[in-house]
């Protein structure tokens, strides 16, 4: 420490001041030896348990959203209610799950980036409930531009591309757009019809 | 939101526990007596929402969001309010709830998110209204669900009632379709006179006018190549008088798949 | 909300802890996650914005390394091994999410100094704020060095990297603050 540079000394002073640790939600402890026997054979069980522990920890918690038992029974009820109708839809797969009745299409989706600005990009859209996982550009060095080629089923589809995580952009070559109600736009892709037929 | 759906799909094995968890919640609303107003408001206002029918997923999504304090229980209960108003007048909840979702992946404010559902609220009842009233047909849902994408696709109220009144005596699905096509043509720098004339050729008939739908895809492909918007319609009407197929048509200006920026890996034309 | 020290001498080391917990006493583990529940829930509290997330994770992580406490070598600390385990479900959830560049070992050190740094003189950020915007691998491996004063080799271990990525990475991250520092302290001398 003692040939730290001034830099280093500063950050020393402020890291173990201000990076405290924080204490996690009451009964963590509690919920993980709750969960130590069936450690044994685990399962995504307990990913539903961790929820509901989850979920009981922030209810529980004096400083956040009050909570009565109502609706707790509410918040559950419709937590609950949602696991067993939505069991079988995996949103992730929405668009690449196999359609048999939809014929899918080849799309391929570019955000032109010369240099290379942006740190990462995803297309989002209605083809996959604006959700990015699984629709990650990667970025061609040689064409200097986002790339993602997929499959869809034929339809009209709004979409933007995420950026950096944060910001959504129209696709610039897109010659059609909507307009997103949010005071910006959406681009939209026709998949299938006449243009796959060529 | 993410995290929400990983846990919604670590669920999906495990029907036995969450029913013995339903069982449970049907016990507990009796327990509730002591709440403030603000929170038995909201409370009530899930309860709501759940007999509407307003998806599981968006109900989850919006308590979850106020539990973890990511939106104020006003806010919430805005979102809720507008979505019990959609459902109840029988306006196609889904455009809404995706709406919802859209906001939040893009990382909109809740309030901007309410008032773009109140706007998307106040667009469908004008045009449920409007196909009503001048074609004195009931759209159904999907009917409304594509008039607000006519609206989002920058058409006025003005020109929507322009178009229902000179076609009100077709179906609604092919007013609907037409007002698209009429849509995207504006958008892509059609002017007034021949967007017009093109639209009276294609609504002459419903096969018509679903075969030239498509002439937007075309159209896309085309004013790449620098041809002006103008005289590609003025051919395609020329084209659509003839009675010559949209493919046919295409293949007049040589169109190259690949200059779609879409792969076609099936296509046999070069 | 302050930790509880986990750095003390306490009269049970882990290892004694360990090996009560492999014989079969599950209860003792409790002893174990005491003492660094606030560490590893921390870590995934800086980096997730949701608090029930973090919880989750962090509990997931002393699952999994009660699952794998076998293979857990004692010439090792429990702190380093159970820090990398927490560091590696960090990066798995942002994988997931689909967001590894909140995440990454690939820094443009240039895009960060021209954003740290341009961001700081505008909005008179300290240096604090310049630790919490730093990629996750870079923050936590400062705290590792310099908060809780780990010898560069413990840092790499917690990390589940290399010496010379550690050294690399500390590097960089003390870069990228003091040329943000100093042209905030240029900016200052100016006016």
């Amino acid at each position: 420490m003692k040939n730290d540079t001034k830099i280093e000394q500063q950050l020393r002073n402020i890291l173990s001041e201000e990076f405290i640790d924080i204490d996690p939600p009451e009964n963590f402890t509690k919920n993980i030896l709750a969960k130590l026997p069936e450690v044994e054979s685990r399962t995504s069980h307990q990913s539903f348990k961790h929820i509901c522990g989850c979920m009981w920890d922030k209810i529980t918690r004096p400083i956040t959203f009050s909570f009565s038992p109502l609706q707790l029974a509410v918040v559950l009820m419709v937590f609950c209610g949602s696991a067993v109708v939505f069991a079988p839809l995996n949103f992730s797969k929405v668009a690449s799950r196999p359609v048999t009745m939809v014929k899918q299409q080849p799309v391929r989706f570019a955000l032109y980036d010369p240099e290379q600005k942006f740190s990462s990009a995803v297309v989002i859209g209605s083809f996959n409930k604006w959700q990015s996982r699984g629709f990650e550009m990667s970025y061609d060095e040689q064409q200097k531009t986002w790339i993602l080629e997929h499959e869809l089923p034929e339809g009209d589809y709004e979409y933007v591309f995420l950026v950096n995580g944060e910001s959504s952009i129209p696709d610039p070559r897109a010659l059609f757009y909507v307009q997103d109600s949010f005071g910006n736009k959406n681009s939209l892709i026709q998949v299938g019809g006449v243009r796959h037929d060529l | 939101m993410t995290c929400s759906f990983i846990r919604l799909l670590s669920l999906k094995k495990y029907s036995i526990s969450i029913l013995f968890f339903s069982g449970l919640l049907v016990s507990f609303p009796a327990l509730a007596s002591t709440t403030d107003i603000s929170t038995k408001s909201f409370s009530k206002q899930v309860e709501m929402a759940n007999e509407a029918k307003i998806s599981k997923e968006l109900l989850l999504l919006i308590t979850q969001d106020a539990l973890e304090d990511r939106l104020e229980s006003q806010q919430a209960s805005c979102l809720l309010a507008k979505l019990i108003a959609a459902q109840r007048e029988g306006l196609p909840l889904n455009v809404f709830e995706e709406k919802v979702i859209e906001g939040r992946a893009k990382g909109v404010s809740a309030s901007r998110i309410c008032s773009a559902v109140n706007a998307m609220l106040v667009e469908m009842q004008f045009s449920k209204q409007l196909l009503h009233e001048l074609t004195g047909k009931a759209p159904d849902k999907s009917i409304i669900k594509n008039m607000v994408e006519v609206s989002a696709q920058g058409i006025s109220r003005a020109q929507q009632t322009a178009f229902v009144t000179a076609y009100a005596s077709r179906s609604l699905k092919s007013i609907v379709e037409g007002l698209k096509l009429y849509a995207l043509l504006k958008q892509a720098g059609v002017s007034f006179n021949e967007l017009q004339g093109f639209m009276r050729l294609v609504m002459k008939d419903d096969a018509t006018l679903m075969r030239w739908k498509e002439v937007t895809q075309l159209f896309s492909i085309v004013i790449a190549t620098g041809v002006d918007p103008d005289d590609f319609i003025t051919k395609a009407s020329s084209a659509v008088e003839a009675g010559i197929l949209p493919n046919a048509f295409a293949r007049n200006f040589a169109l190259q798949p690949r200059s779609l920026g879409v792969t076609e890996r099936n296509s046999e034309i070069n | 909300m302050r930790s509880s020290n986990h750095q003390s001498n306490d009269a049970v080391s882990d290892n004694e802890v360990v090996v009560s917990v492999l014989k079969g006493d599950t209860e003792a583990y409790a002893l174990l996650i005491t003492k660094y529940q606030s560490k590893i829930y921390s870590i995934f509290v800086r980096s997730i914005r949701s608090q029930a997330v973090a919880a989750e994770l962090a509990q997931d992580v002393f699952l999994k390394a009660y699952e794998n406490l076998g293979q857990y070598v004692h010439d090792k600390k429990f702190s380093t091994w159970l820090n990398a385990i927490a560091i590696n479900t960090l990066r798995d959830y942002w994988r997931r999410e689909g967001k590894k560049n909140f995440f990454t070992d690939e820094l443009d050190i240039e895009q960060v100094f021209y954003d740290s740094s341009v961001e700081a003189c505008v909005l008179g950020r300290s240096i604090m704020q310049i630790v919490h915007e730093l990629p996750d691998l870079y923050r936590e491996a400062l705290l590792l060095r310099y908060r809780d004063d780990l010898p560069v080799k413990e840092v790499a271990d917690s990390l589940g990297i290399g010496v010379s990525a550690a050294k690399m990475r500390l590097k960089r991250g003390i870069q990228i603050i003091s040329n943000a520092v100093g042209v905030r302290n240029e900016e200052r001398y100016k006016n």
